[in-house]
């Protein structure tokens, strides 16, 4: 840095360095990633999921129930009846075969997310995940 | 929670390609940096290990009392 607080042309250059290896390296990973089964598999199932009708219809049911009666839950004045319809709207939503395919494939493909984060954290010798969600107050 | 006992070469290589650029890097680096110095400051250690006890006495009176009022 200078008397000014900015970088210097040499401290810049070197910068611009380190972060083209860190975001080549990064795009080497998130392609590699996307190459494995478990990738693969999450993306057909999304995509079956996407475009099952009836599962998104009921997911959405499912979602908006859930939306209307959150207040009255949080509350503790929601009725028994009320309670018991929400649960069948989500054993229906979650019950769709392809809910389910691809609620099991994306637990899948984050075990292995979980893996690779081990993997970095050993080797840098901080918790990779965890450094890169968004924090305050230490 | 699924375990996955094993991850494809190529993803495995791809992970420590990205670690070993993270280590070279300046964030990293300066981290590192500051370990040491925190490290070597036993005056920082001790202030942090007592605000670290504070913090669970405090805790611990709380939760004893049942709360703040």
């Amino acid at each position: 840095m200078n008397r000014d607080g900015e970088m210097t042309t040499d401290q810049s250059a070197s910068a611009a360095g380190w972060r083209s290896d860190v975001e080549q390296a990064a795009r080497d990973l998130a392609a590699a990633l996307s190459q494995t089964p478990e990738a693969q598999a999450f993306q057909l199932a999304y995509a079956r999921f996407r475009d099952d009708e009836a599962a998104q219809e009921a997911m959405l049911a499912y979602q908006a129930e859930q939306r209307a009666l959150q207040p009255l839950v949080m509350l503790g004045v929601a009725t028994g009846e009320q309670r018991t319809g929400l649960e069948r709207l989500r054993q229906a939503a979650f019950g769709q075969p392809s809910t389910a395919a691809y609620l099991k494939a994306q637990e899948t493909l984050m075990a292995l997310a979980r893996a690779v984060d081990g993997v970095l954290s050993e080797k840098i010798r901080l918790g990779f995940a965890a450094s890169c969600r968004p924090r305050c107050c230490g | 929670m699924e375990a996955i006992a094993f991850i494809p070469p190529a993803l495995f290589t791809a992970a420590r390609s990205l670690a070993g650029a993270l280590e070279r890097c300046e964030p990293v680096a300066a981290l590192r940096a500051a370990e040491a110095r925190l490290d070597a400051d036993e005056h920082a250690r001790t202030l942090l290990e007592d605000l670290d006890n504070a913090g669970a006495d405090l805790r611990r009176r709380v939760s004893g009392s049942g709360g703040w009022w």
